[in-house]
C-alpha cells in the first residue's frame, strides 16, 4: 500500500480506522476543511490510496475519488472543496507518487530443450517414407516427396497465416472450420498435382496416394501445432514412430515391414482425426476474413511454396546422384536434426530482444542488445550444424560417398536460409523473405539455363552448385536484411 | 437530413445503454437518414442491431484489423516526420491544445493524398515519441522514489496505440448534413474530417464522460506509468479538440457538466438531455417472484463494477440465506476476462446456486420484474438506461451516486456509495424487507419517469438541436425548448440534503451490522 512520509503522518489527525462514509458523514455539519481530512479518508482505502499515489494527473485522482463515492456533492458537503477537482489537486499534491508495477505483457519465453522434442516431431516423419515403400513394396517416382511437401508447406503457412489472424480478432469458432478445411484442401490440390504429375512425368496410382498421404499428414499436423497441442500429436505419432524404428533396427523388437508401413498408415488417420476433433463442436463459422488478411495469407503461401520448391529442388538433385543409396540419409540428417535447435533459437532470439526492449532506454542501446541475440542464435545454429556436417563427412568417407559433401553443404544452406527466414518471418516482414526467395529463385533458373545452354545437359552436380550459390545468395540477403530489420524495436 | 452517426466500440456492434440510446435516436428521428460510422477493435463482423430502413449505410472503422505496411518514402516523408513531431510535442508542452489540434489537421491533410494507416510505424516516430515521454512523466509531483525510467518497450507500445487510435483520421470523411458523436475521443476524429473537408458541424454526446472513463479503464496495473502518461495526455488533448468543434454538447446528465467545463468545453454550447424511455414499453406489474430476487442489468463491464454486486449480494445472503441474484447482459470480446473473473468471485464467495448469470434478457421487462429490486453498481455513468428503465417499470432501485444517477432517481429511489458492498447490501435488505417501501418507491419512480424522462421528449430536443446548428429553424423556437429542458433539468436536480423530505419509512431503518446508506442517514437524522 501506498504511505505518507513520517513527516505527512504526524500532520494527520483523524481516525484513519473509520468506514469512509461514516466518516463523511460524521463531519457534518462541521465538515472538516483541512486537507489532512481528505487525505486521511483516502487514505483509510488502500486501494483507493494506491490508485491515486500511482496517479499521473489530477483529472486520473478526480475520475478515481468519484469511483469511491466522492462526487463534488460530497466534496462540497464533507470537505468544503468546491468540487471534486479542487479535492483531486489536494490529493495530487499531497500525496507522493507511487510506482506500481503494470502487470507485465506476457513476455516472450525462452527457447529451450524442449524445443528440441518439438523438433523431434517434425523430424520423425522422415523414417515414415522408406517404411511405406518397403513395407508395401511400391516405388513411388521422384516427384512424390517434392509435390507432397510443397503443397503441404505452401498450404499450412497460409492457413496458420489465417488462423493466426482469426485468433487476433477473438474469433476462435472459425477454428473447427479452418481445421477441417486446410485438411480438404491439402488433400484436393495435392491430388490435383499428383494427377497433374502422374500425367506428364510418369508413376502409378501409388505415388499419388502416397503424395496425398504426405500433404494430408502435413497438413493436419500443422493444425496441432497452431492448436498448440504438441502432446496430441506425439500421441498420434506413436505408433508410426515405434514401427519405423522397430522396422528400420533400431529398437529391439522386430516387426514386419508391411506391418509398420500399417502403423504409418494408422499414425496419418489418427493425426487427421485428432487434428478434428472439434469438428462436431455446434460452433461452426465461417470465417470473415478482410482483404489484407487474405493477402497476408497469400504471401504466406508463397513464403511456404518458395520453401517446398527450394526443398524439392534438392531431392531432385540429390535423389539422381544418390540412387536412393544413404548418402542422402547422411546429408539430410544435420537438418532434420537440428530443427529443434532451429526452434529454440528462434525462442531465444525473440525473448532477448524483447527484453532489451524492456530495458533499454535508447534505440543504440537496443540495437546493440540485438545484434548481440541475433548473433548469438544464428552463430549457434551455425555451429550445430557445421558440427553434424563434419560428422556427416566423416561417415559419408566411410560410405566412400564423394557426393555427400555437396549434398551436406547444399543442406546446411537450406538450413541456414530456413533459420533466417524464420527469424524475419516472426517479426511480420515475410515480404522481405519473398524477395529473398525471388532472387534465389532468379539466381537458380539463371544458373541451371546457363548450364543447358553450356553443356546442354544439366548434371547433378551443376544443380547442386547451383542451388547453393543460389541459396547462398539468399542468406546474404537475408543476413544483411536481418540486421537491419531485427534492430527496430517495431519488428516485435 | 442527413445525419453521420458516429460510434465508438458500442452501436450497432454491441449491446449496452449507449446502443440502445443509438437506436432509439436513429428510429425515432426517422424522417432524417442516418450514416453509421462505427470505430471498431477490429474483431467486429455482425451487427448485434438491426439496423433501421432510415439507416443508408453502415462504415465500420478497425482500430485494430490489420494495416498494409506502408511505402518507403510514405514512412519518411519529411511532412509526416514534422506533422507526428508536432503531436507528439504538442502532449506536452503546457499549453499543447491548440498545437495538438493544428497536428491532427496536418495529419488529415496529408492522408488526402497519401494512404497513412500504418505509417507513423517507423523509427523516426518511435525516437521522436520515445523525447516526448520522458517530459511527460509526473514531473511536477513529489515522489519518494525514482521515477519510473522510460523504455523502448514503453515508446513502442505508445506509439502502437496512438498508430491505432489515429486511424479514425485517416478513414473517408462522413458525407452528411451533420455529424452526431455519440462520444467524445476517438469518433471526433471522424468528425474532425468532415469539419475540415466539408465544414460539416457537430453535435457531441456525452453519456459516461469519454476522458473519465479513459482515466478508469488506463489504470496503473494496465499500463506502465510513461505509457499511462503519454495516452491520457493524448486523450485529454482529444477530448478538448473535440469541445473545440462541437456546435453543441449535449451530457447525458447535469452532473457531468462540471467534466466537460473542467476540460475546455465552453459552458454555452452545453446542453445537457437526459436519455428517455418509451413508457409504454415498460408496464408495471404487481407480482413478484417467491423469493427476495434482486436483479441487475447490463453490460457486463469493469464500469458496471459486477464484482461489487456480487459482493454486495454476499452480504445480502448474510441476512437473507434464500435470496437470489438474478445478473442479465453478456460481456464483448475484450470483456470476456472479466466476466471470468466475476464468475470465479461467485464460486469462491458460495453464491453459484443462487447468483446466476443469465445472459442477454430476452425481454428487458420481464428481467426487471422477475425481482424485487432492480440494482445498479457502476463507477461511472451518464444517466443509466437499467435506472430509468426499471423506474418506468415501477421497480424500486438501488443505484450508486455515479455521473447522472441522482438526477435520475431523484427521490424515488435509495442510492448508495459506489464500490461499497455494505452499503449496497444494507439498501438491498432494507426493500427486500418492506414491501411498503418498494411499492412506494416504485410509484414514485414510474411518475418521475412519465413526467421528466420520456423518449418523446428527448428526441423532440434532439431534432431541434439537428436543426439548429444546421441552421435549419430559428432560435426563438429552440429558446423556447431549451427554457423546457431547463425547468426540467431543475427539476432533475436533487435539493441539498438540508432541504430534502426523505421518506418517512426510512427513519426506522435498524442501525445494524453495518453503517446505512448516506441518504437514510441524511433523513434518518432529520426525523
Amino acid at each position: 500500500m501506498t504511505t505518507l512520509g513520517a513527516g505527512h503522518q504526524t500532520e494527520l489527525d483523524t481516525d484513519v480506522d473509520q468506514p469512509a462514509i461514516h466518516h463523511m458523514e460524521a463531519e457534518r455539519p462541521d465538515v472538516d476543511r483541512s486537507d489532512g481530512g481528505l487525505i486521511d479518508w483516502v487514505l483509510s482505502d488502500p486501494q483507493l490510496a494506491a490508485a491515486c499515489s500511482a496517479a499521473v494527473d489530477p483529472l486520473e485522482i478526480a475520475a478515481r475519488l468519484e469511483t469511491h463515492g466522492l462526487s463534488s456533492r460530497v466534496a462540497v458537503d464533507a470537505f468544503g472543496y468546491p468540487d471534486v477537482f479542487a479535492a483531486a489537486n489536494v490529493v495530487y499534491a499531497y500525496l507522493p507518487f507511487e510506482h506500481i508495477e503494470a502487470s507485465a505483457l506476457p513476455s516472450e519465453p525462452m527457447g529451450g530443450p524442449l524445443d528440441l522434442v518439438r523438433g523431434a516431431l517434425y523430424a520423425l516423419p522422415a523414417l515414415f517414407f522408406p517404411v511405406i515403400v518397403s513395407g508395401f513394396s511400391v516405388h513411388p517416382r521422384w516427384w512424390v516427396l517434392p509435390v507432397g511437401l510443397t503443397v503441404a508447406w505452401a498450404i499450412s503457412q497460409a492457413v496458420a497465416a489465417i488462423a493466426w489472424a482469426l485468433r487476433g480478432l477473438g474469433d476462435e469458432r472459425s477454428d473447427s472450420l479452418v481445421a477441417f478445411g486446410s485438411i480438404l484442401v491439402n488433400a484436393a490440390v495435392c491430388l490435383g498435382c499428383a494427377v497433374l504429375a502422374w500425367w506428364t512425368l510418369g508413376g502409378s496410382e501409388a505415388s499419388v496416394v502416397i503424395a496425398v498421404g504426405i500433404a494430408t499428414y502435413i497438413g493436419a499436423a500443422g493444425i496441432l501445432l497452431f492448436q498448440q497441442a504438441e502432446w496430441l500429436l506425439a500421441i498420434s505419432m506413436l505408433p508410426a514412430a515405434v514401427g519405423s524404428l522397430c522396422a528400420t533396427g533400431l529398437l529391439p523388437f522386430t516387426i514386419s515391414h508391411r506391418a509398420a508401413a500399417w502403423s504409418v498408415v494408422a499414425t496419418t488417420g489418427l493425426v487427421i482425426a485428432v487434428a478434428n476433433r472439434h469438428v462436431l463442436s455446434p460452433h461452426w463459422r465461417r470465417p470473415a476474413l478482410h482483404r489484407a488478411e487474405r493477402e497476408r495469407a497469400a504471401k504466406y503461401f508463397l513464403y511456404g511454396l518458395g520453401c517446398g520448391l527450394l526443398t524439392s529442388v534438392y531431392i531432385t538433385f540429390a535423389e539422381e546422384t544418390n540412387g536412393g543409396g544413404g548418402a542422402m540419409v547422411i546429408a539430410v540428417s544435420p537438418l532434420l536434426l537440428t530443427l529443434g535447435l532451429m526452434e529454440w533459437q528462434l525462442r531465444s532470439f525473440r525473448s532477448r530482444a524483447t527484453s532489451a526492449l524492456a530495458t533499454s532506454p535508447d534505440l543504440t542501446h537496443f540495437g546493440h542488445q540485438v545484434r548481440s541475440a541475433f548473433g548469438r542464435s544464428v552463430g549457434t545454429y551455425v555451429a550445430a550444424l557445421a558440427v553434424l556436417s563434419v560428422a556427416g563427412v566423416v561417415l559419408g568417407h566411410a560410405l566412400h560417398s564423394s557426393m555427400v559433401p555437396l549434398l551436406l553443404a547444399a543442406v546446411g544452406a537450406l538450413g541456414v536460409s530456413f533459420f533466417l527466414a524464420l527469424l524475419l518471418g516472426s517479426t511480420g516482414r515475410i515480404d522481405l523473405v519473398l524477395i529473398c526467395w525471388a532472387a534465389t529463385f532468379a539466381i537458380l533458373s539463371a544458373a541451371l539455363a546457363g548450364t543447358e545452354i553450356i553443356r546442354s545437359h544439366i548434371t547433378p552436380w551443376a544443380g547442386l552448385i547451383a542451388l547453393l550459390v543460389s541459396i547462398g545468395a539468399a542468406i546474404v540477403i537475408m543476413a544483411v536484411l536481418a540486421r537491419r530489420v531485427l534492430i527496430s524495436p517495431l519488428s516485435y | 437530413m442527413d445525419i453521420a452517426l458516429l460510434s465508438e466500440g458500442t452501436y450497432p456492434y454491441h449491446p449496452g445503454g449507449v446502443s440502445v440510446w443509438c437506436d432509439q435516436l436513429v428510429r425515432g428521428l426517422a424522417p432524417h437518414r442516418f450514416t453509421i460510422h462505427a470505430i471498431t477493435g477490429g474483431g467486429d463482423r455482425d451487427p448485434a442491431w438491426e439496423l433501421p430502413d432510415n439507416v443508408d449505410a453502415l462504415h465500420s472503422i478497425a482500430l485494430w484489423g490489420p494495416a498494409p505496411h506502408p511505402k518507403r518514402s510514405v514512412r519518411n516523408s519529411a511532412e509526416l516526420r514534422a506533422a507526428f513531431e508536432q503531436l507528439a510535442t504538442s502532449m506536452v508542452e503546457p499549453d499543447g491544445e491548440a498545437k495538438f489540434l493544428y497536428a491532427l489537421h496536418h495529419l488529415f491533410a496529408l492522408s488526402q493524398h497519401t494512404p497513412m494507416v500504418g505509417a507513423l510505424r517507423s523509427t523516426e516516430s518511435l525516437e521522436v515519441l520515445l523525447e516526448s515521454m520522458r517530459q511527460a512523466g509526473p514531473s511536477d509531483r513529489a515522489s519518494d522514489s525514482d521515477p519510473e525510467p522510460v523504455t523502448v518497450s514503453d515508446a513502442r507500445l505508445a506509439l502502437e496505440l496512438i498508430e491505432h487510435q489515429l486511424r479514425p483520421l485517416f478513414a473517408p470523411p462522413p458525407e452528411a448534413d451533420l455529424c452526431h458523436a455519440t462520444a467524445n475521443g476517438l469518433s471526433v476524429l471522424l468528425a474532425l474530417g468532415a469539419h475540415w473537408s466539408r465544414n460539416t458541424p457537430l453535435v457531441l454526446s456525452e453519456h459516461g464522460i469519454y476522458l473519465r472513463e479513459r482515466y478508469l479503464s488506463y489504470g496503473p496495473q494496465a499500463y506502465s506509468a510513461p505509457v499511462r502518461s503519454i495516452m491520457l495526455r493524448f486523450f485529454k488533448r482529444l477530448t478538448w479538440a473535440g469541445y473545440q468543434i462541437a456546435n453543441a454538447i449535449a451530457p447525458g446528465s447535469e452532473y457531468n457538466r462540471q467534466w466537460l467545463e473542467a476540460n475546455g468545453a465552453a459552458p454555452e454550447r452545453i446542453h445537457p438531455i437526459y436519455n428517455g424511455v418509451d413508457a409504454a414499453n415498460f408496464i408495471t406489474s404487481h407480482s413478484e417472484p417467491d423469493l427476495p430476487t434482486l436483479v441487475w442489468l447490463g453490460r457486463i463491464d469493469p464500469l458496471k463494477d459486477v464484482e461489487t454486486l456480487i459482493r454486495s449480494f454476499a452480504k445480502v445472503r448474510e441476512a437473507l440465506p434464500a435470496a437470489r441474484l438474478r445478473i442479465f447482459g453478456s460481456a464483448s470480446v475484450e470483456n470476456q476476462s472479466y466476466l471470468d473473473r466475476c464468475v470465479a468471485l461467485r464460486d469462491s464467495l458460495d453464491l453459484a446456486g443462487s447468483a446466476t448469470f443469465e445472459g442477454r434478457a430476452a425481454s428487458v421487462v420481464d428481467a426487471y420484474h422477475s425481482g424485487h429490486v432492480v440494482l445498479l453498481t457502476s463507477i461511472s455513468e451518464g444517466f443509466p438506461y437499467t435506472l430509468i428503465e426499471a423506474m418506468a417499470a415501477g421497480k424500486a432501485t438501488v443505484a450508486t451516486d455515479v455521473g447522472g444517477v441522482r438526477e435520475a432517481t431523484g427521490d424515488a429511489g435509495l442510492i448508495v456509495p459506489p464500490q461499497n458492498p455494505e452499503k449496497t447490501a444494507e439498501a438491498c435488505l432494507l426493500l427486500l424487507s418492506d414491501p411498503g417501501l418498494r411499492q412506494t418507491l416504485g410509484h414514485a419512480a414510474r411518475t418521475r419517469i412519465l413526467s421528466m424522462f420520456t423518449l418523446e421528449q428527448s428526441l423532440a430536443i434532439f431534432g431541434d438541436l439537428y436543426r439548429e446548428v444546421t441552421g435549419r429553424i430559428s432560435s426563438a423556437l429552440v429558446l423556447e425548448r431549451n427554457q423546457d429542458q431547463s425547468r426540467r433539468e431543475r427539476d432533475a436536480r436533487v435539493p441539498p440534503p438540508s432541504r430534502r423530505p426523505g421518506f418517512p419509512e426510512l427513519a426506522t431503518v435498524p442501525r445494524a451490522r453495518t453503517q446505512p446508506t448516506r441518504d437514510i442517514v441524511e433523513s434518518g437524522s432529520r426525523s
